[in-house]
């Protein structure tokens, strides 16, 4: 954990009182033992009712259909949002983290007017930017009330689309825009925890992009498009090795911070053809650095190790109650859920 | 009034000023936590009011040894005592163990103190364990409060 902790650590005392909070806050995390108890019970309805015995009001679920739960979970996740926007002390932390729902928000409303869907969209209601303002500039073309930044963002993603017709290309312009604005704000604030933290993401990430990019036998060139910008590994240096085997990459890895993850997750995916191991130890490898946030007084690491716990606590209510809903194995739904942060 | 009293006034003014500044910044650290914890558990309050208010001792032991200094030189009985230069420079070294110390002890003691709140909102049954932490760095403000009163008393006037 030492090697997370960097000159800023433990020193922003304006954060004292939004540490203290997350405190409290995280008592109502999902631990292990709630966890196996809900893989354990029998049916949907039991791994619901396990999950209410914990009295955490926001986990109580009235209903078991999809649609409820989805619109649960996404109210799970506005109160975290809310909850973070009154106790951060600068604006930042917020910003960065709906700019993911903002981005999310654009790609479905882009897909839904190349593709003419009708609503309802799957969107978030939350974001930095209005989900009508969205909306106004996506299907009317007003700008007026879309930052200058992410209309430029949508115009590009039009013109390539009528260029192209590719909607994959757009989800990556859309993700790339997304590291490109986050490192933009990143870099305008002296938050070294964060940059490492998004950097470590965008590495595991690119490692992703590359296994997906050999199981589709894209080539080098196009790789390089896709892959993002910004992590602590070069694309170019990704690519390079791309066209090597799948053995060379364990190799090349080996003496970084991800030589773990990558050796387990190619040799679970050369046995079973599958890249669910690598997803899962990266999203373990990415909680893990976050855990750090549990022992710091003065510091955003708390703020951000809660938000992304909870979005973990979600991933994994979910794969649960589906693995539930579709009577998957108990092994099964094990082998898909992440770490707790508790 | 002599060059001996002003420095000892400036000594007693150092005392009770640093050791009350430091005291001030340690309980505002603390407070902040301790409000933070309150918002989402208000039961916390006893807990929370204890560990607020350890900081704020290195304030009165500033307050002592000030008083110490202004009784010594006799502001108290209406006559002022006149006090040469080496007399004067002896009472303000007298005071500046407790002036130091006790503005760094309550600041870090503030810090402890806030986290062993964040100790006491994820496991209050340790909250004795809680309490030691801050109290150790209470040591070093008694160790200087005390340096300040034997050479205090060491002189005379």
């Amino acid at each position: 954990m030492q090697k997370y902790i960097n000159e800023r650590s433990n020193t922003q005392e304006e954060y004292g009182y939004a540490c203290a909070r997350i405190k409290v806050l995280e008592k109502s995390l999902l631990n292990q033992e709630v966890l196996d108890k809900m893989i354990d019970s029998s049916n949907l309805e039991n791994a619901v009712k396990m999950l209410s015995e914990r009295n955490i009001s926001e986990y109580i679920f009235e209903k078991t259909e999809p649609s409820y739960i989805d619109q649960s979970i996404k109210k799970i996740l506005n109160q975290t949002i809310h909850v973070i926007h009154e106790i951060s002390p600068y604006s930042y932390l917020p910003y960065i983290l709906n700019l993911k729902y903002d981005f999310h928000n654009i790609k479905v409303l882009l897909k839904s007017k190349f593709l003419n869907k009708k609503e309802p969209y799957p969107v978030y209601e939350f974001g930095n930017i209005s989900l009508d303002f969205l909306k106004f500039a996506i299907f009317e073309d007003k700008f007026q009330t879309t930052p200058i930044k992410i209309e430029k963002m949508i115009k590009k993603c039009q013109e390539y689309y009528i260029r192209s017709d590719d909607l994959e290309g757009i989800e990556i312009l859309l993700d790339q825009g997304y590291y490109r604005l986050l490192f933009e704000t990143l870099d305008s604030i002296e938050q070294p925890f964060l940059s490492y933290f998004y950097k470590s993401e965008i590495d595991l990430l690119n490692i992703m992009i590359a296994c997906r990019a050999k199981v589709r036998q894209l080539n080098k060139s196009r790789l390089n498009d896709i892959l993002i910008k910004y992590g602590n590994f070069h694309p170019t240096k990704i690519a390079h090795i791309y066209e090597n085997s799948i053995d060379s990459w364990i190799n090349y890895f080996k003496k970084s911070d991800y030589s773990v993850i990558v050796e387990k997750g190619i040799l679970f995916w050369q046995q079973e053809n599958s890249l669910l191991e690598l997803e899962r130890l990266s999203n373990n490898y990415l909680l893990d650095l976050l855990k750090i946030g549990k022992a710091i007084t003065f510091g955003i690491e708390s703020i951000v190790g809660y938000y992304y716990a909870k979005q973990n606590d979600i991933h994994n209510i979910l794969t649960i109650l589906n693995g539930k809903r579709y009577s998957l194995p108990i092994q099964m739904i094990r082998k898909r859920l992440r770490n707790s942060y508790v | 009034m002599t060059d001996g009293i002003i420095l000892a006034y400036l000594g007693a003014a150092l005392a009770v000023g640093l050791a009350g500044s430091g005291s001030a910044i340690g309980v505002g650290i603390a407070g902040t936590t301790g409000a933070g914890i309150m918002t989402e558990d208000p039961g916390k309050f006893g807990l929370v009011l204890i560990l607020t208010a350890i900081p704020g001792t290195q304030g009165f032991y500033g307050l002592i040894v000030g008083f110490l200094v202004l009784t010594k030189i006799g502001i108290f009985s209406g006559s002022p005592e006149s006090l040469a230069i080496d007399q004067g420079l002896q009472i303000l070294n007298a005071c500046l163990p407790i002036a130091i110390a006790g503005f760094f002890s309550a600041i870090y003691q503030g810090k402890t103190s806030a986290g062993s709140i964040g100790l006491i909102a994820r496991r209050p049954e340790e909250a004795g364990k809680a309490i030691i932490l801050p109290a150790m760095v209470e040591t070093y403000a008694v160790l200087s409060l005390l340096i300040s009163i034997l050479m205090l008393n060491g002189i005379s006037i």
